[in-house]
């Protein structure tokens, strides 16, 4: 058999040291993109020799990785991982299980540690969740397989939580709730809205958003709602900066994303003074799996941005032994 | 000599007007064929429980399912499945090969229950890298709970040979297969002569006179039958087959090749006179 080609993978926009983005003036400018998705062979000359377009739409990327995530998060051997290492973060960390290791995970953990925490030490039984950013209610599936494995089968998410999800997606709404038909629906909520228009006099509990406030309407605000809302915790993953400003990016998909500064959150801070931010974790961006997501960037931009993993707590003691942030 | 050739997969950001990026982002797997799959599937589930699945109008999916043949390979599964059952007055067995994430077999979910019929029981064989995904799409799926998936990644003739035994009607979805980045395949022309029951195979095909080696997008080489051996094949076993020939069907999927066009070819057989509309004894084609 003779092979026909070889192949070879290549970056066809690698980032340039300085983005056409970068400067002050054109974050004021307003540019018209193209955005498509395919699959693209050139030739040594750059010449283009086969292209094969996909869904381009991200609510459609999501989908696989989220409903892949649940299918993981449903799978018994992790039942039987959690029941024989525990819940913790070494078990987090183990090779077997590498979704485990990852972003949205490591903050479900931290849920999960606090609601024990709250049941031990406050006798407090069930508890509201809201989801900000639900995609298909992953973050439902692996609280429930946590709080089934840890308490031999006699908790799981349907008895502990009321949970609402809110997502902007149709697509994504229209499968978490295909997902969870079995859950009873007055313990699971899916509101389908953009992310800065949520009541925020529905109060609740407990609050989780993994990256979804940077990229509302109004990142400020819905921040401030999520906040004024949440009775006890709010578990985030925010993308900042370290520059003194924050800044207005655009996101692969071709959407506004809003970088927080430290002032940004200080203010924040303030509109919530009975509680405070602790840092659980901090990614630079550049060490990121997609440091390309944002279009117009160069590299010495990037390298002032990350994202925190904070839990907002009006608790005094918290059960985490991680600091508070320096505003 | 093989051609060297770069290349990518991913979301490209283009000034209006350009056809320089400023931008690419690199999809990732699971952003690509299971969230294809899995949009797919769902898609067809929204259609099960309404009339109009609006929350999945997109334009980008719509293109890629018209590029999937798991609704052409359905309708004629269901309509064979019909015309079994009622012979039989049984509750039918299916069994699919290569199944992936569950497309076909939601497709004629849809179809059957249309018809106002109970569900029939499924059996699923095909990687392992699909099994947990399979299983938990399908185990939410409230009213059709007769159903299996058995993980084998290097599958033989002796598993098709068991699988047709307990079947009904057994599906070949050579094509899913062809799709995906696995390395072992069967071959379609090896499994004929353990055929049990009913068989429905769906089978990527070459208008060449001999068979020909493609490479897919995803840089897998395969080998593509030629269109004339492989009816050839089916007839010689003097079984009633029957063909449907789609030329030229997601032939983008492979890089360029040969001169010679490929499609995809959907063949049956069933006992007695099956007969399902667009099928034919023989296949025209233009070599």
């Amino acid at each position: 058999m003779t092979s026909e080609y070889k192949l070879r993978p290549f970056d066809p926009c690698p980032v340039p040291k300085i983005g056409v983005m970068d400067s002050a003036e054109s974050g004021k400018s307003v540019m018209r993109l193209n955005i498509n998705a395919k699959y693209l062979f050139v030739d040594d000359k750059g010449g283009i020799v086969h292209e094969y377009y996909v869904p381009s739409n991200p609510d459609i990327h999501n989908v696989g990785g989220y409903v892949g995530k649940v299918a993981m998060f449903r799978d018994p051997a992790m039942r039987e991982h959690f029941e024989r290492e525990g819940i913790t973060r070494e078990s987090f960390n183990s090779p077997k299980f590498p979704i485990l290791r990852t972003r949205s995970p490591q903050i479900d953990l931290l849920v999960y540690q606090y609601i024990l925490y709250m049941r031990a030490e406050l006798k407090v039984e069930r508890f509201s969740l809201f989801d900000h950013g639900c995609s298909v209610g992953e973050h439902h599936d692996l609280l429930d397989m946590m709080l089934r494995a840890g308490s031999g089968g006699t908790l799981n998410a349907e008895s502990v939580l009321d949970y609402r999800g809110l997502d902007k997606s149709a697509i994504l709404l229209a499968i978490a709730k295909m997902m969870h038909e079995n859950v009873d629906p007055d313990h699971f909520e899916l509101l389908l809205l953009e992310g800065t228009e949520f009541d925020e006099r529905n109060t609740t509990d407990l609050s989780l958003s993994i990256g979804v406030v940077n990229h509302v309407h109004n990142p400020m605000k819905a921040l401030e709602k999520i906040l004024t809302m949440t009775r006890r915790a709010t578990f985030l993953a925010l993308w900042v900066t370290s520059e003194d400003e924050g800044f207005w990016a655009v996101n692969h998909v071709g959407n506004p994303s809003y970088f927080f500064s430290i002032k940004d959150l200080a203010g924040l801070a303030n509109a919530r003074p009975d509680g405070r931010f602790l840092v659980a974790d901090f990614i630079l961006e550049s060490d990121s799996t997609q440091p390309n997501s944002y279009i117009g960037i160069g590299s010495d931009r990037i390298a002032s941005m990350g994202s925190y993993h904070f839990i907002y707590t009006t608790l005094a003691d918290p059960p985490y032994s991680d600091n508070q942030l320096a505003l | 000599m093989p051609k060297d050739l770069s290349w990518c997969v991913g979301k490209f950001a283009y000034p209006h007007g350009s056809d320089k990026p400023i931008n690419f982002m690199e999809l990732k797997d699971f952003m690509l064929d299971d969230a294809f799959d899995f949009s797919h599937l769902f898609l067809v589930r929204t259609m099960r429980r309404s009339v109009i699945a609006e929350e999945f109008s997109d334009e980008g999916l719509k293109s890629f399912i018209e590029r999937d043949d798991a609704s052409e390979l359905a309708s004629a599964g269901a309509k064979l499945l019909k015309q079994i059952a009622d012979r039989s007055g049984k509750r039918p067995v299916v069994s699919e090969v290569y199944p992936g994430v569950g497309v076909t077999y939601e497709y004629m979910k849809l179809m059957w229950e249309r018809d106002g019929r109970e569900p029939f029981t499924y059996h699923g064989i095909g990687e392992s890298a699909y099994g947990r995904k399979f299983i938990t799409v399908q185990a939410v799926d409230q009213d059709w709970r007769d159903f299996s998936y058995a993980e084998v990644d290097t599958i033989s003739i002796h598993n098709i040979e068991e699988m047709s035994e307990r079947s009904d009607l057994l599906i070949i979805n050579l094509n899913r297969h062809f799709r995906s980045e696995a390395a072992a395949t069967i071959d379609a022309g090896a499994c004929l002569a353990v055929m049990k029951s009913s068989v429905l195979v769906s089978v990527r095909v070459s208008e060449s006179d001999e068979e020909v080696i493609r490479t897919t997008i995803k840089g897998i080489e395969r080998r593509l039958p030629a269109l004339s051996q492989i009816i050839e094949s089916f007839l010689a076993t003097g079984a009633p087959w029957r063909f449907k020939y789609l030329p030229g069907f997601d032939e983008g999927f492979m890089l360029p090749g040969a001169n010679e066009r490929a499609g995809i070819l959907l063949a049956y057989v069933a006992p007695g006179q099956v007969e399902v509309a667009g099928f034919s004894e023989t296949v025209k084609f233009s070599n």
